[in-house]
This record gives structure tokens, C-alpha cells and sequence, in this order.
């Protein structure tokens, strides 16, 4: 039965999206407009990737919650100023916080030696080496991820591409329990650990 | 007593933002005051973000087209099974004495399959003699 509906519960789907995103790019055009709401609404969606990203290079939690809500300050004084024509997020506060994370790194000369991670934006600073194996491994968990069933495929992609869908959401959009969301993305992110892990 | 560390659903959970508000407060208190769960996290965000460029990667299925194309392949594909399945349906059954009249004949109707029977009188047929067992082998042998 599920699979006769499947069409139509997909275009269902995809209107649900792109209302979602619809709603997103409206707070965004608020937000620049000024509204608080609009801003609080953005932070809310977005500040956790702003905290991982940080998270990621190395900083400890406490400094990066306090560099996360600098940026994200950072970002609505450039708005009032109108120095802003338009918000990609959360793309644009993630640049803002390690912008923010190597200046106070430069301030401070004796941070401790984990934070050197910080240092490294990613692709530029890498060797060829490294980014040939980087691309190698890269390569492996997309044929990794292409074993997996369309259904798990869309259900990762849901929850990783752009901004991200929390699982509420994707389960919304796709007809699926929560509890299968969560299992399914549980699985996909188990095989790919196993690729990236091991690669 | 020695204090639990987070697990990894904890740590998956927090990078996800799926953790409720207190759950999230107990863990960031965890995390302030235990180095190793602290690296956990941070191997968590890592990979978190691994992910995250393994999706953006993929080439976005367009599921939009495949459910526009969708209906049209159901039709398709009825259509074909229309053409393809033979008739099976029940004849109607008429009860006012009238006589049954047979189907016209198609290309697809009854085979007829004719034996030619006129040399079977001209063969002989094999006439067993005798039959016993071979001597020494147990085996029935032909004589």
C-alpha cells in the first residue's frame, strides 16, 4: 500500500520542504530587515552547527558557546549597519565564529596546544597528499552511502544537506515513524563510520 | 566512586541538537569537568562535519522529477500489463436456454496439435522373452 501512495506522499513531501524552506528564507529576509524574532528564530535553528563547526577545529565547549554568541552579535550589529545584503546560513555565522576563533587566538599567544587545530581552515593549508587521501575517503563513503536503500539515502541527505532537518521534521516529510527516522539515520551513520573511520 | 562518562548517543545527541534542555545542561556540565568525554566531543563534532560533506557531495536525488514522472510510469506499466496478461476472465454464464456460442477464433485462440498415427501398424514393437537375472550379477538381463 505504501508504495502506491509513494508518489503522491513525495510530492506532498517536497511541498512540505519547500514551505519549510520558504518559512527559513523569510526569517532570513526578516532578519535583515531587523525583525528580533526573526533572529531569535535563526539562532535557535542554527547555533549548534555554529558550536559543532567550532567543536570540530578543537575549542572547548565553554569558549565555543561564548565565541558562538559573539558571532551571531557580530552578525545583527552588521545588519543594523546594513552592512549585510544577505544571510547564508548558517554558513555565514560559522565563518564569523572562526573568524572570531583565530583573533582571539592571535590575542591570546599562550593558548594550549589543542587549539593549534584551530588554525587549520581546512582545504587551503592541506597538503596535496592530504587532500588527495581526504578525497579518496570522500569518495568511499559516497559509494558507502550509495549501497544504502533510496529510502535511508534521502533520509541522511534530509538530515545533513544545507542547514539540516531535525528528525521531527524529516519524519513529517518523508512518512516515516520518528523512531524509524532515528534508527535509519542511526544505521547510515553507522556504515560510514566504519568507512571514515577505517579508510 | 568513579563518575560515568557520556555515551555516544549523549555526544550524537548534543552535535544533533536532540537533547532535551536538561539533558543538554547535565551533559555541558559533564563535558566542563571530564577532558576525556570533552575529546569525545570534539570527535563527535569532527565527525559530524564529515558527514555533513559526505552529504553535501552526494548529488541531490530529484525526487521532485521522480514524482512528477511517477504517475505516468503507474499508467504506463498498467497499460502493458493490460496488453500482456492473457484473458483469463470467467465466460458468463446464461440461464435462458440459449446455447453457448464459442468465441471467434484469433490469432492467439486454441492450438491444434494432429498425430500422425498411419505407421504405427507398420512397427513392431520390442517382445520381451524371457527376463532373469544375469548370472553372478544380480542384474535383470535381456535375452
Amino acid at each position: 500500500m505504501r508504495s502506491r501512495a509513494l508518489p503522491f506522499s513525495l510530492l506532498a513531501g517536497d511541498a512540505r520542504r519547500d514551505a519549510a524552506d520558504e518559512a527559513l528564507v523569510s526569517a532570513e529576509e526578516q532578519a535583515l530587515a531587523g525583525a528580533r524574532a526573526a533572529w531569535e528564530l535563526l539562532i535557535r535553528r542554527h547555533d549548534r552547527a555554529v558550536r559543532v563547526a567550532l567543536l570540530a577545529r578543537g575549542f572547548p565547549l565553554e569558549s565555543a558557546r561564548e565565541i558562538a554568541q559573539d558571532a551571531w552579535a557580530r552578525l545583527i550589529e552588521q545588519s543594523r549597519r546594513g552592512a549585510l545584503t544577505q544571510l547564508i546560513l548558517p554558513a555565514l555565522a560559522i565563518r564569523q565564529a572562526l573568524f572570531l576563533a583565530l583573533d582571539e587566538r592571535r590575542r591570546r599567544a599562550g593558548m594550549p596546544e589543542e587549539l593549534d587545530a584551530a588554525r587549520a581552515t581546512p582545504a587551503p593549508l592541506a597538503s596535496a597528499e592530504e587532500r588527495l587521501v581526504h578525497k579518496e575517503q570522500l569518495d568511499r563513503a559516497l559509494v558507502v552511502l550509495r549501497g544504502c536503500s533510496p529510502s535511508a539515502q534521502r533520509v541522511f541527505l534530509l538530515a545533513y544537506q544545507g542547514g539540516g532537518m531535525s528528525h521531527g521534521e524529516i519524519a513529517a516529510l518523508v512518512g516515516l515513524s520518528l523512531q524509524r527516522v532515528r534508527q535509519t539515520l542511526c544505521e547510515v551513520r553507522s556504515r560510514l563510520r566504519r568507512e571514515l573511520d577505517h579508510g | 566512586m568513579a563518575e560515568l562518562h557520556l555515551t555516544a548517543a549523549q555526544l550524537e545527541g548534543y552535535v544533533r541538537d536532540t537533547l532535551d534542555p536538561h539533558a543538554e545542561a547535565e551533559l555541558e556540565a559533564h563535558v566542563e569537568r571530564c577532558g576525556r568525554c570533552a575529546l569525545g566531543l570534539q570527535a563527535a563534532a569532527r565527525f559530524e562535519l564529515q558527514l555533513a560533506e559526505v552529504a553535501s557531495a552526494a548529488p541531490r536525488p530529484s525526487w521532485r522529477a521522480a514524482a512528477r514522472v511517477a504517475p505516468f510510469v503507474a499508467v504506463a506499466a498498467g497499460l502493458l500489463a493490460l496488453l500482456l496478461v492473457p484473458r483469463t476472465a470467467p465466460r458468463p454464464v446464461f440461464d435462458d436456454g440459449e446455447p453457448w456460442a464459442p468465441d471467434a477464433p484469433s490469432a492467439v485462440g486454441p492450438v491444434s496439435v494432429r498425430f500422425d498415427v498411419s505407421d504405427l501398424g507398420r512397427r513392431t514393437l520390442p517382445r520381451y522373452e524371457r527376463m532373469s537375472p544375469a548370472p553372478g550379477s544380480g542384474a535383470m538381463a535381456l535375452r
